[in-house]
């Protein structure tokens, strides 16, 4: 399979598992309670009426900071958008040798993209000094056998609609940061796609 | 959680990344107690997942608040999720956080899960002006209070929610797990007869400790050391090293202390207990930038170890630190006497009496 045909099957794959993740109740469940825990009586009923006030549209929803894939020990990620590279089932070597490739284009793709490895490989000693976030995805035991496919699913909505390419792009013989460009659809004149 | 029979309690261990591997050894060593009596399940924020895994445990890793670029708000909604996707599918009776202060993405997913016991690892001793008030206190139903070197176990407050019982010191191993002089050159594959220096001033990122790693390693250099500098695994960037000093990248790097003639580290909680536990001749470098109060740690390992302890900021004082930590070697009477060292136990029994699963002595 080319490395064209791969991406275009893990983008489908990707939002297939995004569809699939809307039907988990876990980030609303969590996340309609962020902040809402533990307050005094008072604190309760402010938030309570600002509720009511956005139902009625008389109040403007807060702003929802973005989350950002950038690390702080790598420059000119600021405002880089996440690059995901996706290496599930994947032999150690092979994927240090993927990621090593792409750390060699990496000056070309920022500030634009910054790699964000989604990973079940234990291989952080590494990982680390390669200076992307990491997206861990361990398997576990019983009775939690389903941890893993269901953080599949949530990273998949969490960076739904950025860009996603293969590891195995890594180890396209002379791979450049035009390739990659092209293969997720990015002119060199795009903006950044937005994350949040 | 390869070995649960479905009766044992499952705890979530969670582990901040602080400067180093502190937190991250101290949640290993009390699953390393709770082990057969427990399930203990990992939620890292220090990236040495390898470290819990080579150690038997399962766990997931989560970005820190200190690497990531994200403000705090977009973390902490972030951590809930991730965090209580954790507790969804573990289903833990316990959830323990050891760290500075407790995040408030931590608190949420505990609550918005339920987790019904709620531990808090509160390492003490900051420095002036950073011993924050702590109002968490009461959202925890145990707070373990790793004691310094010298501390006892002692309950300094017995009233549930926030009971508080401070420990003996907490080590990752216990003293049988430390090799011997000559088993631990063996495991590193160095020469019996070798006179041998290692060098460990933290992971590269807290305190720019180049200099002073630079001028240590120069210094045991000239007097006939082979020197070998510990790299932790966590480690952004490396220090460079000078020709004729070794790269040592292991963990925990307390088994093959002895190996070493002599050690030169920060005064992290962790490498003070070890300092004493191994009994190497060490030399203490504080670091100033951490939060904790290494310089009076410092100080108090020195009166319960071989230990010297310096500043090591001038050519001079690095030189004079150096002649007192080869006389402090030479001297074979300078042992003091041993101390207990079994925190990791108590704090493992006090978390098993929480949930039920046996009662504290």
């Amino acid at each position: 399979m080319s490395i064209e045909e791969e991406t275009m099957r893990l983008r489908r794959r990707l939002q297939q598992l995004a569809e699939e993740a809307g039907a988990d109740p876990l980030a609303k469940r969590y996340l309609r309670r962020f902040g809402r825990l533990r307050l005094s009586p008072y604190r309760r009923v402010r938030v309570r009426v600002g509720d009511v006030l956005r139902e009625l549209g008389l109040r403007a929803r807060p702003r929802i900071p973005p989350w950002l894939p950038g690390l702080k020990h790598l420059a000119g990620t600021e405002h880089a958008a996440p690059l995901l590279v996706w290496a599930l089932d994947v032999d150690r070597e092979d994927l240090r040798r993927a990621c090593l490739a792409l750390q060699r284009i990496e000056d070309d793709l920022l500030p634009r993209f910054v790699p964000v490895l989604v990973t079940d490989v234990a291989d952080f000693a590494f990982f680390s000094r390669l200076g992307w976030l990491v997206e861990y995805v361990p398997k576990l035991s019983p009775p939690a056998a389903g941890f893993a496919d269901r953080k599949v699913r949530y990273l998949a909505s969490r960076y739904r609609g950025a860009a996603a390419l293969p590891w195995s792009i890594g180890l396209v013989p002379d791979v450049t940061a035009e390739r990659v460009l092209a293969l997720i659809g990015a002119r060199s004149d795009d903006p950044a796609r937005a994350n949040g | 959680m390869n070995a649960d029979s479905g009766t044992l309690p499952r705890v979530v261990l969670f582990a901040i990344n602080g400067a180093g591997l502190g937190h991250l050894s101290r949640t290993l060593a009390y699953a390393r107690r709770l082990r057969g009596r427990a399930i203990p399940v990992f939620f890292s924020l220090a990236s040495a997942m390898e470290v819990i895994h080579r150690m038997g445990f399962e766990g997931d890793y989560f970005v820190s608040e200190a690497w990531t670029r994200s403000d705090g708000v977009a973390w902490n909604r972030e951590l809930m999720v991730r965090f209580g996707l954790l507790l969804d599918e573990v289903r833990p009776q316990m959830a323990l956080f050891d760290g500075t202060r407790p995040f408030p993405g931590f608190l949420d997913a505990c609550d918005a899960y339920g987790v019904p016991y709620r531990v808090w690892s509160n390492r003490r001793l900051y420095r002036p002006g950073h011993d924050i008030a702590i109002p968490e206190r009461e959202l925890f139903d145990l707070i373990i209070e790793p004691g310094e070197l010298g501390s006892e176990r002692e309950v300094t407050r017995p009233a549930k929610p926030g009971r508080t019982v401070v420990t003996p010191p907490v080590t990752l191993l216990g003293d049988t797990d430390l090799l011997e002089r000559a088993a631990a050159r063996a495991a590193l594959g160095l020469d019996p007869e070798g006179r041998y220096a290692l060098l460990s001033l933290g992971a590269g990122y807290l305190d720019d400790v180049l200099d002073v790693a630079l001028g240590l390693i120069g210094q045991l250099g000239r007097r006939g050391f082979d020197v070998y500098y510990s790299r932790a695994p966590i480690a952004v960037r490396d220090v460079p090293l000078p020709a004729g000093a070794h790269p040592l990248e292991v963990y925990p790097l307390v088994r093959y202390m002895r190996a070493f003639d002599v050690f030169v580290g920060a005064a992290g909680y962790n490498t003070c207990c070890e300092v004493v536990q191994s009994g190497v001749p060490s030399l203490l470098v504080p670091n100033r930038v951490a939060a904790d109060d290494q310089a009076r740690r410092a100080e108090i390992a020195a009166r319960h170890g071989r230990v010297i302890v310096s500043r090591c900021d001038t050519d001079e004082e690095r030189g004079d630190a150096v002649d007192r930590l080869l006389a402090l070697a030479d001297d074979l009477r300078s042992a003091p006497p041993r101390i207990t060292l079994d925190g990791a136990d108590v704090a493992a029994d006090e978390m098993l009496a929480l949930v039920g699963a046996r009662a504290p002595a």
